[in-house]
């Protein structure tokens, strides 16, 4: 589960291994704790989510102009759809589509409309209110929406 | 379109693939391997004490690196009218437009001329007299020299502009899709042939598009700009009946490419012919949105052309004409800032 959560936020294999790895080792950090989580599983969902976030953002960051620039920095080729598995080519569009959307939009769009988390739920993994977390979703909709009518 | 019951199908159908993908072999290793080491790690004090040395060796490096750092460059070549080699840094030697203030501040740049272009290889670093302005170039680039600043044909080129005492005289990078006004900043620039955009690093720069309206461009923010968004406004033309017409009349019956006609001669200094242009295209429209359009750009013109009084005359003109208009804030700005005696 923590790989395909990665691996679906992320869109890279070796990203989502490495996310994996942070998450198991955060998880043996806080054995004592997590053996009295009642859902380890929830914690778990929970810990990939927020750390992934975390590294899209700061991934971000790492690819602006600027740093880029300072660093001298390439960006690393990703992982192609085919690679992952995505032989159809309305998923590999739609995918690309979940790809570009800001990191917080796509957390929030696949955790509301395939897990099926409940928008305060959402607020709550990801420490917002309700009203923001409606409002990525809104915006990450009426995204897909316009490239819906551009493509 | 899609409706979103269809979407999430497909998002289902997609989560399905990405649950299909194995984990990679020996992740699991890795990860017992982590922990052990995590289990060996050593005790705070000694990690402190770690940190601690690895910072006063930072610092100590970057001191280093601060006292050896070289005099500021100094420019080793400067570019002329001979389409002559790399110059010998050790031999300055005048090349190319010396009057343009064009000079290199590295030593294996590439560059080469076509026609008033020059094009400068990734890696080149250049700077600019007048204003000032050190350039950065990412991929090969098209530069060429305008009034006030550079043009930018294509490619990707990092700007370091110093600060700029007068705000009515900003420096300037011309692109495709109008010019970008800046009074001392950071930014880079990725121009295609007919599209591209601006990341803004610090300071704040404006867009002024072809349509002479302005566009704020805060830092951290990418600004985008298309000429093919002007070339769908623009009416088809027949090209036979076109070549039959002078010049001039074509372009004035089209009012983008009427604009950007304006732009061109307003990149390239010809301000006077500029605002004859301007002129022509007003007579020919009855719209008032295009007119008041019109008007405000023929106000810019006239202010960095003419005589205070008569810059200060045209926009009253303009404020006159167009009560409660869309430039309103703008036209009381430049008033102001021009001191123009109050009606």
């Amino acid at each position: 589960m923590v790989f395909r959560v990665a691996l679906r936020y992320g869109g890279d294999r070796s990203w989502a291994e490495d996310v994996t790895q942070e998450v198991f080792l955060q998880a043996f950090a806080h054995i004592d704790e997590l053996a009295e989580v009642l859902n380890p599983a929830g914690w778990l969902y929970r810990v990939t989510t927020r750390r992934c976030l975390n590294r899209l953002r700061g991934q971000r960051l790492r690819t602006s102009a600027p740093v880029r620039w300072a660093l001298q920095h390439r960006l690393p080729e990703p992982n192609t759809p085919e690679e992952l598995g995505i032989h159809h080519q309305q998923l590999a569009r739609v995918f690309a589509r979940l790809q570009e959307l800001p990191p917080k939009q796509r957390v929030c769009f696949w955790m509301y409309h395939v897990d099926g988390k409940p928008v305060a739920e959402i607020g709550e993994i990801l420490g917002h209110s309700k009203g923001y977390v409606s409002k990525l979703l809104d915006r990450a909709t009426r995204a897909l929406k316009e490239d819906d009518h551009d493509g | 379109m899609t409706t979103m019951a269809e979407r999430r199908d497909d998002l289902l159908e997609l989560d399905a693939c990405l649950a299909r993908v194995p984990m990679p072999e020996g992740l699991e290793a890795r990860i017992i391997a982590a922990t052990t080491l995590h289990t060996a790690s050593p005790s705070p004090v000694r990690r402190a004490l770690v940190v601690g040395v690895a910072f006063a060796a930072g610092v100590m490096l970057t001191v280093l690196a601060l006292r050896d750092r070289p005099a500021d460059p100094q420019p080793i070549a400067n570019v002329t009218d001979e389409p002559a080699a790399v110059a010998e840094p050790a031999t300055p030697e005048p090349v190319l437009q010396p009057a343009l203030g064009w000079s290199l501040t590295s030593a294996d740049c590439e560059w080469s001329q076509s026609d008033e272009w020059l094009r400068f290889e990734a890696g080149c670093r250049v700077h600019l007299a007048q204003p000032t302005m050190d350039l950065e170039i990412w991929t090969p680039t098209h530069l060429r020299r305008i009034e006030n600043g550079v043009s930018v044909r294509e490619g990707e080129v990092m700007f370091m502009v110093a600060h700029v005492d007068d705000p009515e005289r900003p420096a300037r990078v011309a692109v495709s899709g109008g010019t970008i006004e800046v009074l001392g900043t950071r930014f880079a620039i990725s121009q295609a042939r007919d599209a591209g955009h601006v990341d803004l690093l610090e300071g704040a720069i404006r867009f002024r598009r072809l349509d002479g309206e302005l566009d704020a461009i805060e830092p951290g923010h990418r600004y985008h700009w298309s000429t093919a968004t002007l070339e769908r406004q623009a009416p088809r033309h027949d090209p036979a009946k076109t070549a039959e017409q002078p010049e001039s009349a074509a372009a004035g019956t089209d009012l983008a490419a009427a604009l950007a006609e304006v732009a061109r001669l307003r990149r390239a200094g010809e301000l006077e012919a500029a605002i004859v242009k301007l002129d022509e295209l007003a007579r020919e429209q009855s719209d008032a949105r295009t007119l008041e359009v019109i008007s405000y750009e023929r106000g810019t013109l006239v202010e960095r052309s003419a005589v205070t009084s008569t810059a200060c005359e045209s926009w009253y003109g303009h404020r006159r004409r167009f009560p409660d208009g869309r430039y309103d804030v703008e036209v009381e700005r430049r008033i102001e800032q021009l001191q123009c005696v109050p009606e």
